[in-house]
């Protein structure tokens, strides 16, 4: 063969073998391409499926949070000085006197009083309930506040036992102090 | 000669292309690094307040707690941070029933409020541990129990001249707890001698005779500033007069400002540890207003349950008599009280009063009155 033809023959194989590199090469970035969008699509999945269990491990830790803030009230509510029997200055654990429940029933009326006491019992309900013996139906619950909120979504309740002590009649009955805590 | 040109022109194209590419590369490596060092401070910041956040909120969570108890002593230790409490007056001095917002800082965090804890702390403080006390406020009735607090780096110093004694030195030294730097000084040239404290409170009595340092060019004054005490005398007078009630002057750094004194007035044992507690006069005056304001609300609570048990209580009846007296003459004229000098004698021999009503009460087998 020529000189000059052997070279054009080499020529076209280099164009030739160029052709198919740059073939190649396009397959190749393709393929990058796709596994960078596969791992991309999992990488979103895997953020919103961890997202999911975040926010449900939120939401327990919330009604965990609310929980303890109803029980909070409740042993506010039982170590009040305002509300629990005392004898020569000392107070009397677990027992609450009658006629200091009855009298904050009757001063919740009162602004001032209310927004003093809304720091202690928040978005709550407190009921003071006699159980044994059988209580005058007139005094038998006594709500001594109520936080009166609209659109919640669910309450929880709370009951502790305790002693309620009238001082007139000098006996002690057996009740309960119901908090219901409400939540949105 | 072409040929040569259009190569040498190429090859300065590459050369100029080269150096915009590096140019290129540092400016957008600058960008990206200001940016991760951007998210790294922010981060940093969220952090810092994350944790300052978290520390307020226990350390709030004990202070409310400790209020649940008197006459307890405690220890709250956390990373060392500044803190600061604020209580704010639209009334400075406190000259009526405004509403006060009582608030509490650590670090960056944000504000707390503590509306119904009254709490006499100094004002700004850097420390790593409080020292947390507590002494039921009663006037007669139980309204609070008040919360002191100080820090290691604190020290009270009562001031008691040996030429001059006074057994009030001695019954205000016992009466504070150990674990509060206490010291009884009997000389004035030692005052100063506790300048590496950080926090210096000197307490001296007007006893008769004025037992405060004679303070020769205001140098006490001006550098610590002091608190005189001057309990009012009870009949039969006593050394526990010293609380009672009567009447505290803020001396100095301690007063108003500007060289000026103050005189204030305390009531029971816990007023006047207020007094002495508080980073100043304003501190003092803004903390017992919302205490006074908590006495009237716990006098309308007291008041309505004596109404309640005089009505429920048959005639004739020696207890409705006593019920009806204590209303008449302990509660009602009571009513929204303001402390001042004016009036701390009426509250004082007032609490005195309902004290002795409810042990006669006692003694009658009649219902008490707290």
């Amino acid at each position: 063969m020529k000189k000059d033809e052997i070279a054009k023959m080499i020529r076209i194989i280099n164009n030739k073998t160029g052709i198919s590199h740059r073939k190649g090469g396009q397959i190749q970035m393709g393929e990058t391409v796709a596994v960078t969008i596969i791992v991309i699509i999992l990488l979103v999945l895997g953020i919103v499926f961890w997202n999911k269990i975040s926010n449900s491990n939120v939401e327990e830790v919330v009604i965990q949070s609310q929980e303890l803030s109803v029980i909070e009230i409740a042993n506010v509510v039982s170590d009040l000085p305002e509300l629990q029997c005392s004898e020569s200055g000392v107070n009397k654990a677990k027992c609450l006197d009658m006629y200091k429940i009855r009298a904050m029933n009757i001063s919740m009326d009162i602004p001032e009083v209310r927004k003093y006491y809304n720091e202690y019992f928040k978005n709550s309900r407190i009921t003071i309930m006699k159980v044994y013996p059988e209580p005058d139906p007139a005094y038998e619950n006594i709500t001594i506040y109520d936080a009166q909120l609209n659109n919640t979504a669910r309450t929880l309740q709370i009951s502790l036992p305790i002693n309620i002590y009238d001082s007139v009649q000098d006996s002690t009955i057996y009740g309960l102090i119901i908090v219901e805590g409400y939540y949105r | 000669m072409k040929n040569v040109k259009n190569k040498f022109m190429r090859n300065r194209r590459g050369v100029i292309d080269i150096q915009f590419n590096w140019i290129f590369v540092m400016i957008a490596g600058f960008v990206m690094l200001l940016f991760i060092i951007s998210i790294v401070f922010s981060q940093k910041h969220n952090s810092d307040k994350r944790l300052d956040t978290k520390v307020i909120t226990e350390v709030a969570t004990l202070l409310k707690g400790k209020q649940q108890a008197s006459s307890t002593y405690s220890e709250i230790s956390f990373p060392s941070t500044d803190i600061r409490f604020n209580c704010q007056s639209s009334n400075p001095l406190g000259m009526g029933n405004d509403d006060n917002l009582f608030t509490f800082r650590m670090g960056n965090s944000e504000r707390i409020p503590l509306p119904n804890s009254i709490i006499f702390a100094p004002r700004e403080f850097n420390t790593n541990k409080l020292n947390v006390w507590t002494q039921a406020f009663t006037i007669g009735f139980t309204v609070n129990v008040f919360t002191y607090i100080t820090t290691p780096n604190s020290v009270i110093l009562i001031y008691n001249p040996s030429g001059m004694p006074t057994p009030y030195a001695q019954e205000l030294y016992d009466a504070l707890p150990d674990n509060i730097t206490k010291k009884m000084v009997d000389d004035y040239s030692e005052l100063d001698s506790y300048s590496q404290y950080k926090n210096v409170k000197i307490v001296c009595f007007f006893d008769n005779d004025d037992g405060c340092p004679y303070d020769d060019g205001g140098f006490i004054s001006n550098k610590y500033g002091y608190i005189e005490v001057q309990p009012v005398h009870q009949q039969p007078s006593s050394s526990t007069d010293i609380f009672g009630y009567g009447y505290v002057t803020f001396r100095g750094k301690l007063g108003p400002g500007g060289g000026t004194d103050l005189a204030k007035a305390y009531i029971a044992k816990a007023g006047l540890f207020g007094a002495i507690f508080s980073d100043n006069v304003r501190e003092y005056s803004c903390q017992m207003d919302r205490a006074m304001k908590e006495v009237e609300i716990k006098r309308l609570l007291l008041e309505s349950r004596l109404s309640l048990i005089q009505n429920d209580l048959t005639d004739p009846s020696t207890c409705r008599t006593h019920i009806n007296v204590t209303l008449e003459n302990n509660i009602l004229p009571i009513r929204n009280p303001i402390l001042d000098i004016d009036n701390v004698t009426v509250l004082g021999t007032n609490a005195k009063s309902l004290d002795s009503m409810n042990n006669l009460l006692t003694i009658s087998s009649c219902p008490k009155i707290y």
